[in-house]
């Protein structure tokens, strides 16, 4: 929930403005958005007369019950369902508690709403034929604007220099195109490979919506079924990719 | 709003018949792609969005493209051979932007000084000549918009041809130069006279348009104050959290910072020009190792100080047209309103 500063209100009548007014007294940038203008700028009068009024914030109760939010103010309850306001991550998150710590403040929390592992898109992406799966690809990366962004944001990117910064060699050349930035995107997802902790920050960060996880979490999944291995959950485990056991499936491998 | 030379109204279910008659133009507009909007080729007229208010990137790029050809070569021969690339890109074919926001074009007229100077930059000129903008008043603009702080406003025509604005069931056009009045001449059946309704219906939207933009940034004295605070912490403070990434940069109206690059293959090659970006460190290492802007501080500073007193004390203008992208999209919530209003 920290992480959201913005929500936006869709439908703005008697409900949506009592959902909007508790959302902006709890501290949020808050828009209202309605298919009829003058509701809006009706709900906004409205809206600034409540606010007005001065309710206190501490009599503003958040609960957080199960699949919503609950929102109690002056005795009115307002109930938002997570799927609403949380970020996919937060709902697929596996481990909202830190595997790795010394000590932990606060009570361990259950994850939120859904439990799965995130990969039914990844799996209906690998279902279509490449045709079909370098279209969706095709668009997604032609809109890249090589900001990296997701390279900067990345918690396991760690190399001094990055070889997109590299310029003899060349391996990606500094036009924006098709050809480029996908050689980009493949480069980064197997440099990723047994690394990505599927923090979903990249995906967050991208200004132009690139669903980068499609790509990290299919590799996950293949490491996964083909060596139990999940990265950042064990300490003592050696990288995947890094390591050679004769026992690894896989029978090209001598 | 400056005075038009023609004012006309266009009923919504004709604005298609007008841009089928405007078919000699390629023609860019904002296009819904989920959960991501663009200005981007219309090839036909129901992939437009007009509701779309600024598009994640701006359509900066259709005029400075990101990645330029200047020009082709290829050693391989007795005599080495070189192709220029200008004007390659479009076939000749003039392009028409419908649905620009105000603060986008302002960003054109900003980006001119610039490339129409001393050095007269081909690639932009010729494509800036060959552009007609039709923008579309922001009649509630966004949370983060700031224009009017700015020196332009939700309903600015600075750098526009024609701005239309959004009556509901009808669009008013205000007509500004000659290059607008032949489009809206290419169909004279489609237009209609506006009543007096209408127009004082604009009047309205425009003034709400004004008190519904809530957020506000100081500029007075802004240029001089900076230039007392160079050494200051605040800078170091308030770039702690940046990412160095560039998305404040590459997604500004703008920006016109750029690269040059020879791409090879063997004995050919493109010489290529791309954005670039200050926030990287790349953008100032000198050939030695040496890099005078060593610390994402000292880039996100030169970005402020770029914006806010090299510019404006040049061209008497801001670098800035508060179209709030470098708000709306930093993954950190840098917020360049809260910067400037805090100095």
């Amino acid at each position: 929930m920290t992480d959201i500063k913005n929500i936006v209100t869709l439908g703005v009548g008697l409900m949506g403005q009592g959902i909007a007014q508790v959302a902006l007294m709890a501290g949020y940038n808050v828009t209202l958005v309605d298919i009829n203008e003058e509701l809006v700028n009706k709900a906004f009068t409205s809206i600034e007369k409540g606010v007005k009024k001065d309710i206190r914030m501490d009599e503003l109760e958040i609960l957080d019950i199960d699949l919503s939010f609950k929102f109690k103010i002056n005795n009115n309850e307002f109930e938002v369902p997570k799927l609403e306001v949380l970020y996919e991550k937060c709902l697929t998150c596996k481990y909202p508690n830190p595997i790795i710590h010394d000590i932990l403040l606060a009570d361990p929390v259950k994850p939120r709403g859904k439990t799965n592992e995130g990969y039914e898109k990844v799996t209906e992406l690998a279902s279509l034929n490449t045709e079909e799966r370098w279209k969706y690809w095709a668009e997604k990366f032609d809109r890249c604007i090589r900001c990296y962004a997701c390279r900067n944001i990345c918690p396991v990117c760690y190399c001094k220099e990055c070889l997109t910064d590299k310029w003899e060699p060349d391996w990606i050349r500094k036009s924006v195109n098709l050809t480029e930035n996908t050689m980009f995107h493949i480069t980064r997802a197997f440099h990723l490979a047994g690394r990505c902790v599927s923090c979903y920050e990249c995906e967050r960060a991208c200004p132009v919506g690139i669903p980068l996880l499609d790509l990290y979490k299919m590799i996950e999944k293949e490491i996964l079924i083909n060596f139990n291995y999940e990265a950042g959950t064990d300490m003592e485990a050696k990288s995947v990719l890094t390591t050679f056991n004769p026992d690894d499936p896989g029978e090209f491998i001598l | 709003m400056s005075e038009p030379i023609e004012v006309k109204s266009l009923p919504k279910e004709q604005l298609n018949t007008w841009l089928a008659n405007l078919n000699r133009y390629n023609i860019y507009g904002p296009v819904d792609r989920e959960e991501y909007t663009e200005f981007a080729h219309i090839k036909d007229p129901s992939e437009l969005d007009l509701t779309i208010r600024n598009t994640f990137v701006s359509p900066k790029r259709l005029i400075f493209s990101q990645t330029k050809n200047m020009i082709r070569y290829d050693l391989n021969k007795d005599l080495p051979e070189i192709h220029e690339e200008l004007g390659k890109d479009d076939n000749g074919r003039e392009q028409l932007l419908i649905g620009i926001r105000p603060c986008d074009a302002h960003g054109f007229a900003y980006l001119d000084p610039t490339f129409d100077a001393e050095f007269k930059d081909p690639y932009y000129l010729s494509k800036r000549k060959n552009t007609t903008l039709i923008g579309l008043a922001c009649n509630v603009p966004d949370m983060n918009c700031f224009c009017s702080s700015v020196g332009g406003g939700p309903f600015d025509t600075k750098g526009l041809d024609i701005l239309m604005v959004d009556l509901g069931s009808t669009f008013i056009l205000n007509i500004y130069t000659d290059k607008g009045k032949v489009l809206v001449e290419s169909s004279p059946d489609v237009f209609t006279k506006p009543s007096s309704e209408q127009l004082q219906r604009l009047d309205e939207l425009q003034a709400t348009a004004n008190t519904t933009q809530t957020r506000k940034m100081e500029t007075d004295g802004k240029p001089e104050k900076l230039g007392e605070m160079f050494e200051s912490d605040y800078w170091d403070n308030i770039s702690k959290k940046c990412l160095g990434c560039g998305i404040c940069t590459y997604l500004c109206p703008t920006c016109y910072c750029f690269d040059i690059t020879d791409e090879k293959w063997g004995t050919q090659g493109v010489r290529v020009r791309t954005w670039d970006s200050c926030m990287y460190p790349e953008y100032t290492v000198h050939a030695s190792g040496y890099n005078p802007r060593p610390a994402r501080m000292n880039r996100l500073r030169n970005r402020v100080y770029h914006k806010f007193k090299y510019y404006p004390e040049l061209y008497d203008i801001f670098g800035c047209t508060g179209c709030g992208r470098c708000i709306r999209h930093c993954p950190v919530n840098i917020d360049i309103i809260d910067i400037i209003n805090f100095i």
